[in-house]
């Protein structure tokens, strides 16, 4: 029942009655209603409890300012959304909202109890007590402190609302429409630059609404009739950025639960108006006591009246006097006014207000008192930038009228419940400047930001310390200005979204042909092929042996490729990479080592020579992005004068490689129209042309594996063509598609080394005996810095293999290298740890590469591999980095 | 006066009219034996180290600002020791041990809270490199575990381990003593017991420049005069280059912005600290119910402790794919401030090219967490001139030989740390 | 939108890379194939050529043919085929451009913007756009993103 609705008036739609649920109460209200206004009119005032003393609270503005006022809503999938303010929450059609923070009922709240302990609980209390026996605060205490804390409940259950993220730009942004705000929007519109004005409001109007008892539908109208003006409500400009960006979230809308907006603006007029600050007295934080102007906003805009006997404490004789006329026009009786001198000493009501009473007078019984300590103007946008607030008064001048200090507590900042007394206790403890003051009492910290808090606080902090405020300072202003989405900030970038994916020009084909797919850095890769049922060992076992005896066929598309072109791409390539590449020759291809600027190795690669001054260079698919940076920065800055061109041609080409004994019968069968036998077609080359006359294709004869192989480069487009063939042509030979973990045991078995395993961001060439590859004849990219002494030194960790000692244990995964096996409770210093472990098919036992002190010296050596975390000691043998076909005379075959 | 249960009591019936300030407002001497320059959580418990384990209290620990108003106000409160290299890994334990038993050796909560440290891993490669790390720990003596997938949904309510993910997870490294401390607190406490001990603190105080002689400092000058002194410390995180460039020292480190946010109180909902590591993403709970989250840098040099709101979402898309209920809690606070971040990624702390003149500085957004570990052996050094074992791997002149201490193996590119 | 957002993705015919080197600048492939120098910033085309000028040395030409024009021989050096790398994804319906310039960090609707051409980002895809009415824009993106790029179309759309 609206027992406190107006008759007439109020901007809401009494034809559109909105029947809600509060506290499994059944209440009704209108299209237009907050929950408050709705919550007001059913005469509820006890809305919430506090946070750390359990105190009955209301409803004390009307606005994003609410400290107080906090309820968990269930959204339409039933799932509750806590912490919203009763003041910001639009009635809807089956709205439940339920208080939080209190057990069993918001009217009978058992935290209350914890008002009989305040004395203890005074500011900082857990600083200085919890703290034995020496494990309880974690075992014990904390989880008490942690059970009382939190405002609201969320559960596990994911957020199924759709967000959106979207840009607008414009010449003029208006932020707010109030009377200001209008006025620059409609200037702006006619002059006839392009115009956006938002408003948090779910209507135009601002403080408009506050004053008057009808929205201004002619504005509306006005602004509709500039086509180059928008204009939206419910969108909350929470940030400044530079160069003219507000980032804004707009809320009810129809597909989606909100969008957040990234508006770039050539000039932004900020009407953001003002907050009203509410006074500090003991016992001002009873349901019933108000701010000024949201009473006039329930009573004009709502047509709800939030009392029947009102008393009046508000500083500026304006505000007093638009106070009246309102109460008077809503029938609400003046029971007194505050006036000069006069000190508010307490109040009673413990669920709702019933008297304030004030020094020197008698008590006066009221159920509604109309606060107002003066305007803080809504300037966090523009302090967000660093621009500085002042106070536009000294301390002596400005209103704070209420110093009269009893027994009860007078709160400064509602919503964490800190009081006067504990602002004392702070100054008195060393922690004045606002920062400190703000960390250790929490005043200004909780969802309102403290917009009703924070002035109150300063000018309790001068005060206390007898400083100006520039000695207490101000505290820093941040994005947002009221707490906006999570959901809102993500987007539509959730699940696989969250950032691209990419796909090899094989993906499709791949997919038929069985392949199971992994996650590797941006790319979904191929990881194995399943035949049949088998499972994923089996098939890895069948692929490599496939491709040790016979032929199978891998995807190499992700390499990142770069085409260099220019007469001095040699001299680039070449200060670029550490090896000797001058000898190169049209045809001929490079294993090349590229090192950071530091000397420590980067990555690896090749470079091959297409024809005069034109060469393809590779890079890891892990460094391709940051590597390909790189080159293009060494162009433009230290070296501007070489002419060199690099074009990216990463995604250009599909490249598959054939890997295997049968490998140059099945290259001969895909019909190239060029020769390749051992003598014109050798190991590291690359040739251009055609297959079957309708395919052009590059070839390179590279091989991660060990096996004869040549890495077939076709333009993208024809990838499923090449596939299909390389499969019926290879069936003859039982070719098998391979993927990473067959690419894996293979590089594993060679001791070829691999980005993220003995590249390592911290290990040379030399650590992984490669140093032969790095020239000593002329100057590259990190040869100066490789001289450091410790990169020299002959005990670094360097790279060498492992088998089991008895030949057969398997060698555990990430395992330290010891003297002696492991044992629980001792501590060791390792000499070195596994980089790569496998269980070789081709050998039939377990092989691992490893970091090692000395390592190549240690040949022959017996170590212990060890995993604690598995508990696992295993002996082993320390061996050369290569296992098999150490010569490497399969590439030549 | 002694903090406890019940010297709390007592002084409620006096309205707690009667307790002393933490850090007791000081009259700067003319000369100090030693001056550490920057009251932040590493200078403030060299101080309590210096009066607690050598007796030496003619100390002044004097900052621009308010006490712990750097990295120690505003970082992410996480406190681990799960670092692959050794030298990262020994000094960072040494100080979860110190954590232990911090709050009663300073007589101040400062909340330490071993929930558990859970480490990401998203491919089966990346959880090979954390069962190495792993290993590495336990044979330094840390406890340490390596969990799969399924026993981290066990562990944690409410997180996705679900192949949904973009980048699903695989398993995770678990150091159960791992946890949080109260950030604040830690300032506050190592500065009421150095304070207590008879060391000056100066807030708001500027150091302008330094006096010298001979490659040697013979005192300070501030905004309230100079200051004469035997040593001192510069411990002053992304203010030390500057302090350095004084006496002609230049630091090798960028410094770079980065950020951190917290959601609106609520029940408790998060018991562990989850770290996400396709790109970078933590979050654990605070006591009061706030989700507070933290990632990577913002990428790019900066003072002005403010960043860019993309590093935000950034971080927010990673901890919605950790637990997908997030996004219906709100954004209510972020702040930001400046990672001091040297060419390896890891801390310069020890001596200077200056006679008299020691550094601790470099921590980026790293340092909370070796707070108590750092702060006893730089007051080892200072106290004895010689350089604890613990420190010798973060030594200036590592650049110049090449001993880098990088864990990430990033290399000398700050902003990507 | 009453007109739903239909989203296709085709290949390229032709495009290549052109970059200018120490002997030529870009105005002179430029004016030998549209008898006109190009600026950083600008478009040309004819019915079978597009020449787009988007980086301060590189440029890319756009055919409907797969091979090259004819072109001297002295600026083969400059040119490289990336015809395979990209696609181009088509969006077609009533407010395509809104649509588009909804979630791209440019503003489409500058007036500058003569040539109706423009490199920018949108999500985390770097993307080429161009457009010669408001009802359908076509977006030029690396090949292995055009998935993964049309599905974050599809959920825009969605959303809409």
């Amino acid at each position: 029942m609206q027992i406190r609705r107006l008759k007439t008036g109020g901007c809401i739609d009494r034809s559109k009655p909105i029947y809600f649920s509060f506290n499994n109460r059944l209440l009704d209200g209108y299209e237009g209603d907050t929950l408050a206004s709705a919550l007001l009119a059913n005469n509820v005032s006890l809305v919430a409890r506090s946070i750390k003393y359990h105190r009955p609270r209301g409803i004390i503005s009307a606005g994003l300012e609410e400290p107080c006022a906090l309820v968990a809503c269930a959204d339409e999938h039933g799932m509750m959304i806590p912490n919203l303010k009763t003041t910001e929450a639009r009635l809807n059609k089956g709205l439940t909202a339920r208080s939080q923070n209190c057990w069993p009922f918001v009217e009978l709240d058992i935290g209350a109890l914890l008002q009989m302990g305040s004395a203890l609980l005074a500011v900082g209390f857990y600083y200085k007590t919890f703290m034995w026996p020496k494990d309880w605060w974690h075992r014990v205490y904390e989880k008490f402190i942690r059970r009382a804390a939190g405002q609201g409940r969320v559960t596990y259950d994911a957020d199924k609302r759709l967000y959106d993220k979207k840009y607008a730009h414009c010449d003029t942004l208006v932020i707010g429409s109030g009377p200001t705000g209008i006025e620059a929007a409609l200037s702006a519109a006619e002059s006839g630059v392009s115009v956006i004005l938002i408003e948090q409001d779910c209507v135009i109007g601002g403080s408009v609404l506050w004053e008057k008892t009808s929205t201004d539908s002619l504005t509306t109208i006005k602004l509709k009739q500039y086509k180059n003006l928008r204009f939206m409500v419910n969108t909350l400009a929470f940030g400044q950025y530079d160069h003219g960006l507000i980032l804004a979230v707009e809320q009810n809308k129809k597909n989606v639960e909100s969008i957040f907006w990234r508006i770039r603006a050539k000039s932004i007029v900020f009407a953001t108006g003002a907050t009203e600050q509410p006074l500090v007295f003991p016992g001002n934080d009873r349901p019933g006591i108000m701010l000024a102007a949201a009473v006039r906003q329930y009573i004009y805009r709502y047509a709800v009246i939030p009392g029947k006997r009102a008393f009046l404490a508000i500083a500026d004789q304006q505000e007093r006097e638009l106070t009246e006329k309102a109460l008077q026009v809503a029938g609400v009786e003046i029971v007194g006014s505050l006036g000069e001198g006069d000190q508010i000493t307490g109040t009673s009501g413990w669920h709702r207000l019933r008297k304030v009473h004030l020094l020197n007078k008698k008590s006066i019984s009221c159920d509604l008192i109309c606060v107002s300590n003066g305007w803080i103007s809504n300037a966090q946008l523009s302090a967000q930038m660093g621009d500085k607030q002042t106070f536009a008064t000294s301390l002596e001048q400005r209103p704070n009228p209420q110093q009269h200090t009893g027994s009860a507590k007078a709160f400064v900042d509602l919503q964490n419940d800190v009081t006067r007394d504990d602002l004392a206790l702070a100054v008195r403890e060393g922690y004045s400047h606002i920062e400190l003051a703000k960390r250790y009492t929490t005043v200004g910290m909780g969802t309102d930001q403290g917009k009703t808090s924070w002035p109150n606080a300063i000018v309790e902090l001068e005060r206390l310390s007898a400083q100006d405020s520039s000695r207490v300072g101000l505290t820093t202003f941040r994005p947002p200005v009221s707490p906006v989405s999570f959901g809102a900030l993500v987007g539509v970038e959730t699940g696989q979204r969250m950032v691209p994916i990419r796909r090899t020009p094989f993906h499709n084909a791949f997919e038929k042909a069985g392949c199971v797919f992994q996650t590797t850095g941006d790319w979904l890769y191929s990881r194995y092929f399943r035949v049949g049922k088998e499972s994923m060992n089996d098939a890895i076992l069948r692929e490599v042996s496939a491709v040790r005896t016979s032929v199978g066929c891998v995807d190499m598309s992700t390499l990142g490729k770069v085409d260099v072109k220019g007469r001095d791409a040699l001299e680039f390539l070449s200060r670029v990479y550490c090896n000797n590449i001058d000898g190169i020759k049209p045809g001929r291809l490079r294993y090349v080592l590229m090192l950071r600027e530091d000397g420590i190795l980067y990555d690896d690669g090749t470079v091959a020579q297409l024809a005069d001054n034109h060469f393809l260079v590779t890079l890891t698919s892990a460094n391709a992005g940051q590597s390909w940076r790189w080159l293009n920065k060494l162009l433009q800055l230290p070296w501007p004068d070489l002419d060199v061109q690099l074009t990216p041609v990463s995604d250009h080409w599909a490249s598959l490689a054939i890997a295997g004994p049968q490998s140059r019968n099945l290259l001969a069968d895909l019909n190239p129209n060029f020769e390749i036998d051992k003598t014109s077609f050798p190991f590291a080359s690359v040739k251009q042309g055609l297959l079957d006359d309708d395919t052009p294709c590059r070839v390179f004869t590279v091989s991660f594996s060990g096996e004869l192989s040549y890495e077939i480069n076709v333009p993208a487009g024809f990838a499923d063509q090449l596939f299909k063939r390389v499969l019926d042509k290879g069936a003859a030979y039982d070719i098998s598609p391979y993927g990473l973990e067959t690419l894996d045991a293979l590089r594993i078995e060679k001791g070829h080394i691999s980005v993220g395993t003995e590249i390592d961001g911290r290990t040379t060439a030399a650590d992984l005996g490669l140093g032969k590859m790095v020239s000593t004849r002329k100057a590259f990219i990190g040869s100066s810095l490789l001289q450091r002494p410790v990169l020299q030194q002959p005990d670094r960790m360097q790279l060498v293999g492992l088998i089991p000692a008895d030949g057969s244990s398997t060698i555990p995964a990430a395992a330290h290298l010891t003297d002696a096996p492991w044992q629980v409770g001792k501590t060791q210093t390792p000499l070195g740890r596994l980089t790569a472990t496998v269980h070789s098919p081709t050998l039939g036992h377990s092989i691992a590469l490893a970091l090692l002190e000395r390592g190549p010296q240690r040949i022959n050596q017996k170590l212990w591999a060890v995993s604690p975390v598995e508990d696992k000691s295993v002996e082993v043998l320390v061996v050369g980095n290569c296992f098999y076909d150490v010569e490497g005379s399969r590439l030549h075959e | 006066m002694k903090y406890s249960g019940f010297s709390l009591l007592k002084n409620s019936f006096s309205g707690h009219k009667h307790w002393p300030n933490i850090a007791a407002d000081i009259e700067p001497k003319s000369r100090y034996d030693i001056i550490i320059v920057g009251a932040g959580g590493h200078g403030l418990a060299t101080a309590h180290y210096l009066a607690k384990n050598h007796q030496i209290t003619d100390v002044l620990v004097i900052d621009s600002g308010w006490i712990g108003g750097g990295n120690t106000g505003r970082n992410t409160t996480i406190v681990r020791s799960d670092y692959l290299l050794n030298a990262s890994f020994k000094l960072k334990d040494f100080a979860l041990q110190l954590w232990q038993a911090l709050s009663q050796e300073l007589n101040f909560n400062l909340m330490y809270s071993p929930r558990g440290y859970i480490d990401l891993a998203h491919s089966d490669g990346e959880l090979e490199h954390f069962l190495s790390r792993a290993n590495a720990m336990r044979l330094g003596g840390a406890n340490v575990e390596i969990l799969s997938s399924q026993q981290v949904a066990d562990r944690v309510p409410g997180i996705d381990v679900s192949d949904n993910a973009r980048f699903p997870v695989c398993g995770a490294l678990y150091q159960p003593d791992g946890g949080v401390v109260r950030h604040d607190a830690v300032a506050w406490g190592f500065a009421r017991s150095a304070s207590t001990a008879g060391v000056h603190i100066l807030q708001n105080c500027p150091v302008t420049g330094f006096t010298a002689k001979d490659n040697h400092i013979t005192g300070i000058s501030t905004t309230r005069g100079n200051i004469e002194c035997n040593k001192v410390l510069i411990s002053a995180a992304s203010a030390s280059s500057k302090l350095a460039s004084m006496v002609d020292i230049k630091l090798p480190m960028d410094l770079i912005n980065v950020q951190a946010f917290v959601s609106e109180p609520v029940k408790p909902i998060l018991d562990s600290v989850v770290n996400y590591n396709a790109g970078l993403a933590y979050i654990s709970q605070t006591d009061k119910g706030e989700l507070v989250m933290g990632g990577a840098t913002d990428g790019y040099e900066s003072l002005a402790r403010r960043g860019s709101f993309s590093s935000i979402e950034d971080t927010l898309a990673r901890a919605t794919q950790m637990f997908p209920f997030i996004s219906r809690l709100r954004l209510m606070r972020h702040w930001s401030g400046t990672a001091d971040i040297p060419m390896d990624g890891n801390a310069i702390v020890g001596r200077s090219p200056v006679e008299n003149l020691y550094l601790n500085c470099g921590w980026g957004y790293a340092g909370f967490k070796a707070t108590p570990a750092v702060g006893w052996s730089m007051a080892e050094l200072l106290a004895t001139e010689q350089l604890p074992q613990l420190l010798q791997p973060f030594a200036l002149d590592r650049f110049k030989s090449g001993a880098l201490i990088d864990d990430a193996g990033i290399g000398p590119y700050p902003w990507l740390h | 939108m009453s007109n739903p957002l239909q989203i296709s993705q085709q290949n390229m015919n032709g495009l290549w890379s052109i970059r200018a080197n120490a002997s030529h600048d870009l105005n002179s492939v430029s004016k030998g194939l549209f008898n006109q120098g190009i600026q950083f910033g600008e478009m040309l085309a004819n019915d079978k050529l597009r020449l787009i000028q988007l980086w301060p040395d590189a440029a890319y030409l756009f055919s409907e043919q797969a091979e090259l024009p004819p072109i001297t021989n002295e600026f083969e050096n400059m040119i490289t085929d990336i015809s395979h790398g990209f696609c181009t994804i088509k969006l077609t319906g009533e407010n395509a451009l809104t649509f588009v310039n909804n979630y791209c960090s440019a503003d489409l609707a500058q007036s500058d913007i003569t040539n109706q051409c423009l490199r920018t980002s949108l999500g985390h895809y770097q993307i080429l756009i161009w457009w010669n009415n408001s009802d359908e824009v076509q977006l030029l993106v690396d090949r292995s993103y055009a998935h993964s790029l049309t599905d974050y179309l599809g959920a825009l759309a969605h959303r809409n």
